[in-house]
């Protein structure tokens, strides 16, 4: 279902009592608290999209690999991380506290895997990122915010605990006060 | 070399994040008490950790021991083909002085001296002389100091963690287990909201994975062989 049919849909069943952009800014907030609980379930992988050729470049000052983000994400929504050609390379999410903290312990000295961290919209890499995969890019499959998606594009619709999203958004704008669609400026 | 017999230490950690059903966001974590328990498991249970060694003696009748020596458990001489358990001692004198800036053992101290050994002879003597020699451990400064010794080649029969910081580290399966729950014990004494009744269960199903791991290194052979090995001929007395 599209985004676009998925707006249309709930305008109707609501009886068109609210302005398509609030209906869109509810869709918003309710598919980020489902993926919220997706990630938990460990179940998130079926709603992400694929982002290949993701840039990876190296910090002169820090020293220190990283990617911007090519999309907005959900929090934790960046679920895999891959080298582009090569899977030679385990990349490894961890939280920032454990990658400052995991440094001079054991499980960072004899380590091959790439640890990393998400900083709100940058990837930043340890140090088993190798300048090959670097330079190649890497690939994403991350979990973005329904916003991210293309108002065309089809949308993998998260159903939890037997509620669908749809179910969901109708339930939560079902006890908001209808707001009135008159075009104020006009009148004036 | 990656065998159902032998796992890596990744591995390890993939199984119990696994079977658990962990975050993988606690990999790292998790993969840390991986290295813990077995690091326990080397020192306290399981035999893959424990190495012997050839190690020479300085000048001073002094090895220093290489990092990756956790606890010295015996030293010996080779003789006539079997190992010569030289005896510890804390009653040698395991001072060293400084002479130009190299350290030396200097016998007006009684540093390096022999010391006396009773025969055996006397009414108050005691035995167990050891005629090969004798060692000191200084835990502090990582050597051992020989005395008595007329020989500077001795095998050290040692501990490491188990962890090899330049090569791949195998874990026998056998003790996946008990890492298993070493794992799940220690991340239950840390958890915020800890549950007691969960982190004795798996305290004693480590407990009893360890007695698994201790239990299969011995058989009714090596048991039968020391019972044998105290028998001797004897008279038949009627």
């Amino acid at each position: 279902m599209t985004r676009q049919a998925i707006i249309e849909t709930i305008d109707f069943r609501l009886q068109r009592r609210f302005p398509k952009p609030f209906i869109e800014s509810s869709m918003d907030f309710i598919w980020e608290q489902l993926c919220d609980i997706l990630i938990k379930q460990n179940d998130v992988f079926y709603y992400t999209q694929k982002y290949e050729d993701v840039t990876v470049t190296l910090d002169a000052v820090t020293d220190r690999y990283y990617s911007d983000l090519p999309a907005t994400v959900v929090r934790d929504g960046v679920v895999r991380v891959y080298g582009k050609t090569s899977r030679d390379l385990d990349f490894i999410q961890i939280p920032e506290r454990d990658f400052r903290l995991m440094g001079l312990q054991e499980v960072y000295d004899i380590s091959q895997k790439v640890y990393f961290y998400v900083n709100y919209n940058r990837v930043f890499f340890d140090d088993n990122m190798t300048s090959i995969v670097a330079n190649e890019g890497v690939s994403m499959d991350l979990l973005t915010t329904l916003s991210d998606f293309l108002i065309s594009a089809d949308i993998p619709l998260p159903k939890v605990n037997n509620v669908s999203f749809i179910d969901a958004v109708i339930d939560y704008l079902q006890g908001t006060p209808t707001i009135e669609l008159k075009d104020v400026n006009t009148k004036k | 070399m990656d065998t159902t017999s032998l796992k890596t230490i990744d591995k390890v950690t993939e199984e119990i994040l696994f079977l658990t059903g962990i975050d993988e966001k606690k990999y790292a974590r998790v993969k840390q008490f991986v290295i813990k328990g077995y690091q326990e498991l080397n020192l306290t249970t399981i035999p893959e950790g424990v190495r012997i060694e050839k190690f020479t003696m300085d000048a001073n009748y002094i090895v220093y021991l290489t990092d990756e020596i956790v606890q010295v458990n015996a030293v010996y001489y080779p003789i006539d083909g079997k190992l010569w358990s030289l005896t510890k001692t804390d009653k040698i004198v395991p001072t060293v002085s400084l002479l130009n800036g190299s350290e030396y053992r200097d016998s007006t101290d009684g540093e390096g001296v022999d010391i006396t050994l009773q025969d055996g002879s006397l009414l108050a003597s005691t035995g167990g002389n050891n005629t090969e020699g004798y060692w000191y451990y200084d835990y502090y400064n990582r050597r051992i100091l020989f005395t008595n010794v007329d020989r500077s080649e001795v095998l050290i029969h040692y501990t490491t963690s188990g962890i090899s910081l330049d090569d791949e580290t195998y874990i026998p399966s056998y003790c996946v287990d008990a890492i298993h729950h070493y794992v799940l014990w220690k991340m239950s004494m840390y958890e915020r909201d800890r549950d007691a009744q969960l982190r004795e269960e798996n305290l004693r199903e480590f407990n009893r994975q360890k007695s698994i791991c201790r239990s299969i290194q011995f058989n009714l052979d090596e048991f039968l062989d020391v019972i044998y090995s105290n028998y001797f001929l004897g008279f038949r007395r009627l």
